[in-house]
């Protein structure tokens, strides 16, 4: 299925980017009609289109090659993804987890205080953190924190430090819809039978809450997770300019506005495999907290 | 209403009398049916008018609304007008400005070249001129400098900056006979200059110089104030014109900026999710409708449409169809349709299972029928309360794509424009980014107040519950 998925997105981008007028060629000046060819054909650009079409997909899909980028010199694409992955993946992944984390807890910490001051201190930092642009955060945690206060960095990427303000600018929407969630949740669960009859059992008021509340109340905040990542993918191209992280959605940018054709093909595969990817994962970690969900 | 005995002889004939017509509101009802009749919409209005934050927050979103279009008509400024004398201006009611006398022509002063034969002079940086020093009163429109003479020197070089931390940036090199140096480079006002001049030979700059400090007095020419006030003289002061807001880095009202920015973000933020949520309508219940085969082949686009990457489709569209607002919102509309579709679908599914659709169904009711008179109506609160959600995401995406670069044009404005040319200069004028900040904030939680509020009002689940 997933794989499916995947070769209709490629096919879909494929079209996409080719029925944008012009190739990544054209755009350079003064070429002679020798150079142009010999480089049409290095690249394959001379061949009829469903030709490059199934080229392309069958080294991608069979022996996972992405090609060589067009507009940087012989660069493959495998290799700038190899290399500017693993700032991306960090900071999505963190901002994510801690967001689950802290949504959770926040939530959590909102209905068992219901109507009380802490629910309603959480509540007004869930809809603030919706309503505030990851960009304008960014730029309001990093004068705060950097500027002002001194203790985080500006930018940049290398240790634990740097991660912190990025991943809080880009996890904040998701942190405050999954503590809203949580918090609707919970209250939802309360009212079910089995509290009662896990009352009426004498289980302490922790075991009911962590066993049978907490673990009830996390299933639906749960399946908005996948989907969510996706918020994740789109707002880091702009996290990463503002702190300046080595991070794939600059090459992504560029390389549309530059109609670097296996560029573009390559991060929007490999971006929607780790977005299936991710959602499947969530899936796992459905099954592992849901028993009641089968793993197909 | 008067009991009377039932008639159980299996042959049930009531007589027309036993029936009393009733009216809505007919009091004598009362205590029998416990509390008014009321449909489904107008007990979800009552909730929703209980609801305070809800109806603040809707009241916002109508105040902004009429703010967008009414402010910018009563203004007698555009938003692109520039005034680049009196760029990044606080709030004000209007400005006391003195108005350039043209007293002042800038003369370059030349001295006799001194010829320094010393040995020391000669295997060295030189020394720094001394008693730097402004010669008549500094104005934005201009600061004259002169200091004393330095002999044996290839050059002065003058720099300006904003800090004492900093050299700041190289304005100009002054030949070796000149002592002074006249400042007209955008200057602006209520900043205090520092600057510092250095003399320089084949060795290098001068250390340990002086730093002159200039807070220029608040100035401009007599023909940019005659834009302003026809009758102003020369030597007179003038009042500028407000700014409620400020101005931004180019002089332009922020005021201006921010409502017009408003009214582009609002149109976009109601257009699109108008669009792809009508579209969602009749993809979702075409779908949900008809199930199985049709409905598993129409999910599976979506499930496409909603991987392809957002960024990817509207690049795309705005590299074929160019910037603007038109391929804001058909990118918008293209690549949020899906998960509207998503939504619809499911309800609909729900509510085909329904005995109303199937009793319909068996009155030989067709599909549009049903759709239009059963579904629809029924899916009203869900697309009711999508649409409150999905303007604000609407008025993000276009924030958040202006802010990239690939919305609205300059020196067309947005909020996400303003956003980022305040963005800019956030260090030195942080007004000029809170306030459009504030403006997408307040905006974005009325919308998602208001979502809020009309999901718990239209809920039935919630009826009683506080």
């Amino acid at each position: 299925m997933a794989v499916v998925t995947l070769y209709l997105v490629a096919t879909a981008t494929f079209i996409l980017m080719h029925s944008v007028p012009g190739n990544p060629l054209q755009q350079e000046k003064a070429m002679s009609a020798v150079i142009r060819q010999n480089l049409e054909e290095k690249y394959g650009l001379n061949k009829p289109l469903l030709q490059q079409y199934t080229t392309y997909m069958s080294n991608m899909f069979l022996k996972a090659d992405f090609g060589i980028s067009f507009k940087q010199v012989n660069r493959p694409v495998n290799k700038i993804i190899a290399e500017h992955f693993m700032p991306s993946a960090t900071l999505g992944v963190m901002a994510l987890f801690g967001a689950l984390v802290f949504g959770v807890i926040l939530g959590v910490f909102a209905a068992l205080n219901r109507n009380g001051i802490p629910d309603m201190f959480a509540m007004v930092l869930a809809v603030l953190g919706v309503s505030i642009p990851s960009f304008c955060l960014a730029y309001f945690l990093q004068h705060i924190f950097a500027l002002q206060l001194g203790i985080l960095p500006v930018g940049g990427w290398g240790g634990f430090a740097e991660t912190l303000l990025p991943a809080m600018s880009l996890g904040m929407i998701v942190m405050a819809s999954m503590a809203r969630l949580m918090r609707s949740s919970m209250l939802e669960v309360v009212q079910q039978d089995y509290m009662k009859t896990a009352k009426a059992k004498g289980l302490s008021r922790l075991q009911i809450i962590l066993k049978h509340q907490i673990r009830n109340a996390v299933l639906p905040v749960m399946i908005y997770f996948g989907p969510l990542f996706a918020t994740i993918t789109t707002g880091s191209f702009v996290i990463e300019s503002i702190f300046g992280i080595p991070g794939l959605g600059q090459f992504f940018v560029n390389a549309v506005n530059e109609l670097d054709y296996t560029v573009i093909m390559g991060l929007t595969v490999f971006y929607s495999g780790f977005t299936i990817l991710i959602i499947l994962v969530n899936d796992l970690l459905l099954a592992v907290v849901d028993p009641r969900i089968r793993l197909a | 209403m008067n009991k009377t005995a039932a008639q159980n002889d299996g042959n049930f004939n009531p007589s027309p009398d036993l029936f009393v017509p009733v009216s809505i509101g007919d009091q004598s009802l009362d205590g029998i049916l416990g509390r008014p009749s009321i449909s489904y919409w107008q007990d979800a209005w009552m909730r929703l008018r209980r609801n305070k934050t809800a109806i603040v927050s809707a009241l916002y979103i109508v105040v902004l609304s009429l703010c967008a279009i009414i402010i910018p008509m009563s203004l007698d400024y555009s938003h692109d007008q520039q005034e680049i004398w009196n760029k990044h201006s606080p709030p004000s009611f209007g400005e006391d400005v003195y108005v350039d006398s043209g007293d002042y022509v800038f003369q370059p002063k030349t001295t006799e070249q001194v010829v320094d034969e010393s040995a020391e002079a000669a295997i060295d940086v030189p020394a720094s001129p001394k008693n730097v020093r402004v010669v008549g009163e500094p104005r934005t429109t201009g600061i004259e400098i002169e200091w004393d003479q330095v002999s044996g020197i290839d050059g002065y070089r003058v720099y300006r900056s904003i800090s004492t931390d900093t050299l700041g940036i190289p304005l100009d090199d002054v030949p070796a006979d000149r002592i002074n140096y006249f400042d007209t480079s955008s200057l602006s006002k209520g900043v205090t200059y520092y600057y510092v001049i250095t003399a320089f030979n084949m060795f290098g700059d001068s250390m340990d110089t002086e730093i002159l400090t200039v807070k220029p007095r608040f100035a401009i020419q007599p023909d940019v104030a005659r834009a302003i006030d026809p009758n102003a003289q020369p030597g007179s002061i003038i009042k500028t014109k407000a700014h409620y807001l400020g101005t931004d880095y180019l002089g332009r009202d922020m005021l201006a900026r921010i409502m017009i920015g408003a009214r582009v973000s609002l149109f976009i933020g109601f257009a699109a999710p108008i669009l792809y949520i009508l579209f969602g309508i009749i993809y979702g219940s075409v779908s949900g409708y008809f199930g199985g085969l049709v409905d598993d082949l129409m999910m599976r686009i979506t499930d496409i449409v909603a991987t392809v990457p957002e960024l990817l489709v509207i690049i795309i569209l705005q590299v074929v169809l160019g910037n603007g607002v038109t391929t804001l919102i058909i990118a918008l509309v293209a690549v949020s349709w899906a998960r509207s579709a998503r939504q619809i679908r499911g309800e609909v599914l729900r509510l085909r299972e329904m005995e109303f659709v199937h009793a319909a169904k068996v009155l030989g009711t067709g599909f549009f029928t049903i759709v239009a008179r059963h579904l629809l109506p029924n899916v009203m609160g869900t697309v009711l309360v999508l649409l409150t959600l999905a303007v604000p995401s609407a008025i993000f995406t276009e924030a958040f794509l202006s802010f990239i670069g690939l919305g609205i044009e300059p020196p067309m404005t947005s909020w996400g424009i303003v956003t980022k040319e305040g963005a800019a200069v956030f260090v030195t004028y942080p007004l000029e980014l809170l306030i459009p900040s504030l403006m997408i904030c307040l905006t974005m939680l009325a919308f998602n107040l208001l979502g809020d509020g009309l999901r718990d009002a239209l809920d039935p689940k919630l009826r009683g519950a506080k």
